[in-house]
């Protein structure tokens, strides 16, 4: 009878194991079936219904094969992507496979696919995960294409062209620049009657605005970049001179001046003080917005909005009115504005691409493009063709709401010299703790000081040496 | 000769049949899970070759990284205290589905329902609105007369609770596991017992958790299993937040792995969460000769005994 049960328990302890082991194996190897992960809204390998392509992941040297161009981002931006592409492909005759799917499983899909030496020719990058793949040899230099006209620079900033460099390599041109905005609810200020913010204002300005509009109106003001806390801390430390990140991208290097420090903290102490006294809004509410829908600033329940200027659009269509757009308040010490231009995002050629010249047509075509980029308008960020943007402020098809956009960056560009460099190495998870102890700061948790300090000590030891 | 060659053809043949099984138990279960052991003493980022760097990883993760510590904390918290919930209330409903009845497998499928749709995307999206300051749930309290201003998922202390409270939902699978057992057990045991004057108490603590035992093994090692890699839910309802009170292991780990490109550090991880769950595996088996009674051993002496006390009273 013992040897039996003795059979049974080491039977179900391999099970047990196997069971285990099945799981965790599939998801650490980058396995695509994602057994464990449920966020798998993709919509693979969807070829466009318009233009007969294969979907040949094979890419054949030898027939002309299909490229394939890869992003993520929303259904309008699929759409508006695809009715692009199929536009030149019916005038070209390239042939397009389409892998498209939603921010959350984006990278995952092409870090398997990297794996397998099977990346798309063309693909959308952000500006975070961009040095990984370049540093690692997965996309190419963009510069010979343009040397070779492949790609027409002619009308581009060459300064916010230099967003995309890496070690000195152009590994991705930039779709367009983006920056931070302050939206307000002009009904509101009206109502409390405070004047609007202006371009100049400065941070306790910013506070003693929001306290002014609560007290006559009761109307809060949403906490600065809770979702990202980096966006506020960054223009804070420019308003100082500093980067965010040193340019070798080993250190925070407005870490060591202590007057910098010392006003950051300030700041977020400030920004808690609202909290408790009401005039922000409660940060239990706010972390758990994920929708633009959620954001009271478009329901008409709070004064004030930090966001990024892309979105202005869909924020100022959501809630049914022209919202006020403003730069963000510059810090009272600094010297001057902190604001700043990102690249939104970038197109790359992977290095596996068999044809790097037809993939570096595909993108100058996006880029330069008059009608591709009517179609496309400023979801990727303002254009860094001046000839674009002319045509987007004057033709009578754009918006009222794109022409603001585009004003304020125009504004933003002349305060501004240049555009960030890419994230360095490590970023993404420095940049998480920075984000998690300002929610902790905020929810009472951490004081604002250890809130700062711990994280300048934890980017220590996360950047690299 | 020619049995020879038969027995051979069957052999093939036997190994034709598993083939399909077997294919896949090597590249999809086998494979990985060699790989993702000689991953665990690499740094690898996915996109250049893993590079030998010894125990590093595994030094790094006990050393320097506070979030492995947080993360295992919560991962704890969350096991012991949803996995025995969910037991118990799959047993509760279990043991009111267990009659004879023409409704009792309309109930089973409504009791089940949960289980399917519960690790969908949707579901945990759901979640998220019912338990937000304005959902339903907070809705239903001020109904009932409380009034309560809690955002439950974004609250420090009710973030976790509520990613427990969709689990214990989701008692389906347990549930089935529990009724099939009870079906099992004779129901004459029962009717000697009523005759003897035992209560529905004495009969529940005398004759069905004994025999029942078992299947609470089984299930509870499973559902420990299934515990600790939860993922999907702590994901989409909370993200971890507020302030990691919610970042459960394997979403640490998938962090690590996917957005860090941290994938040799990510295997580590998982080796470790291997050996954590081996142990409690292992734990509960050790145990179980305490507690858990198999019905076919009831003519050894030691059990023998057990019965012939039930049968006294």
């Amino acid at each position: 009878m013992k040897w039996r049960k003795v059979t049974a328990l080491a039977l179900a302890a391999v099970m047990c194991i196997s069971a285990s082991a099945c799981a965790n194996g599939a998801q650490n190897t980058g396995n695509t079936t994602q057994a464990e992960s449920p966020v798998n809204t993709t919509v693979e390998s969807q070829t466009s219904a318009a233009d007969n392509t294969t979907a040949a992941p094979g890419n054949d040297a030898g027939n002309q094969a299909a490229l394939r161009v890869a992003w993520w981002g929303s259904q309008e931006r699929h759409n508006m992507t695809i009715e692009a592409l199929d536009a030149y492909a019916a005038e070209a005759g390239t042939e397009f496979s389409y892998e498209y799917t939603s921010w959350t499983s984006y990278f995952e899909n092409l870090a398997t696919q990297a794996v397998g030496s099977n990346l798309p020719d063309v693909i959308q990058m952000s500006t975070t995960d961009i040095i990984n793949y370049s540093k690692n040899d997965q996309i190419i230099d963009l510069q010979p294409y343009i040397d070779d006209g492949t790609i027409d620079i002619s009308n581009i900033d060459q300064s916010s062209l230099s967003g995309g460099m890496v070690d000195g390599k152009l590994a991705g041109f930039t779709t367009g620049v983006n920056t931070v905005n302050v939206l307000y609810d002009k009904e509101a200020f009206d109502q409390a009657g405070v004047t609007y913010p202006s371009n100049d204002w400065t941070w306790s300005q910013f506070i003693d605005t929001a306290k002014a509009v609560y007290d006559a109106t009761q109307i809060p003001t949403e906490l600065p970049f809770l979702a990202e806390a980096r966006w506020l801390v960054e223009a804070m430390v420019r308003s100082y001179g500093y980067d965010f990140f040193s340019e070798d991208g080993h250190s925070l290097p407005w870490a060591e001046d202590e007057a910098v420090v010392t006003a950051v903290i300030q700041a977020v102490q400030d920004i808690y003080d609202g909290v408790k006294a009401g005039y922000f809004v409660d940060p239990e509410v706010q972390i758990a917005w994920s929708t633009t829908e959620d954001y009271f600033i478009v329901k008409g329940e709070s004064a004030m909005s930090f966001q990024l200027s892309n979105y202005y659009g869909v924020y100022c269509a959501a809630a049914g009115k022209e919202l006020g757009m403003v730069m963000l308040p510059k810090m009272d010490g600094g010297s001057q504005t902190g604001m700043y231009l990102n690249s939104n995002m970038y197109w790359c050629i992977s290095a596996n691409c068999q044809d790097p010249k037809a993939a570096a047509a595909v993108i100058n075509y996006l880029i330069n493009d008059e009608d591709a980029c009517k179609m496309i308008g400023t979801d990727r960020g303002i254009s860094l063709s001046g000839a674009v943007r002319e045509m987007l402020a004057s033709s009578e098809d754009t918006d009222v709401y794109t022409k603001n956009t585009l004003n304020y960056v125009n504004e933003v560009s002349s305060a501004v010299k240049s555009t960030n460099p890419a994230d360095p190495l490590n970023s993404a998870e420095a940049i998480s703790v920075l984000k998690n102890n300002f929610t902790a700061a905020m929810y009472g948790e951490m004081s604002a000081e250890d809130c700062i300090t711990d994280f300048i000590s934890q980017a220590a030891s996360i950047l690299p040496e | 000769m020619a049995n020879k060659s038969q027995m051979r053809k069957n052999t093939l043949l036997g190994y034709l049949f598993i083939g399909p099984w077997l294919i896949c138990f090597l590249a999809f279960t086998a494979l990985p899970f060699a790989a993702s052991f000689f991953l665990s003493f690499t740094e690898y980022n996915m996109l250049s070759v893993p590079k030998f760097i010894g125990f590093s990883n595994y030094i790094r993760l006990f050393t320097q990284d506070n979030l492995f510590m947080t993360s295992l904390g919560v991962t704890f918290k969350f096991v012991f205290i949803s996995i025995p919930l969910r037991l118990l209330f799959a047993l509760m409903v279990a043991m009111i589905l267990n009659r004879d009845s023409k409704a009792v497998p309309i109930y089973r499928v409504i009791y089940y329902l949960p289980s399917i749709l519960g690790g969908s995307v949707a579901v945990s999206v759901m979640w998220k609105y019912c338990f937000s300051k304005t959902g339903v749930f907070n809705s239903f309290l001020n109904m009932l007369g409380i009034p309560c201003n809690i955002s439950w998922i974004s609250n420090k202390d009710t973030a976790l609770w509520s990613i427990i409270l969709l689990f214990i939902w989701q008692f389906g699978s347990p549930m089935l596991i529990f009724l099939s057992g009870l079906k099992q057990i004779p129901r004459s045991y029962y009717e000697a017992a009523v005759v003897d004057g035992a209560g529905p108490v004495k009969k529940f603590f005398r004759i069905t958790l004994p025999l029942l035992s078992p299947i609470i093994f089984f299930n509870l090692v499973m559902q420990m299993i299934g515990g600790f890699m939860v993922f999907s839910q702590a994901m989409i309802i909370t993200d971890g937040g507020p302030m990691n009170k919610t970042l459960v292991y394997a979403l640490y780990l998938y962090r690590q792995s996917f957005a860090y490109y941290k994938m040799g550090y990510g295997c580590a991880m998982a080796w470790i969460l291997l050996v954590i769950i081996g142990f409690f595996t292992a734990l509960v088996f050790k145990s179980s000769s305490a507690w858990v009674f198999y019905e076919n051993e009831m003519f050894d002496g030691k059990s023998n005994k057990r019965k012939g006390r039930a049968r006294r009273k």
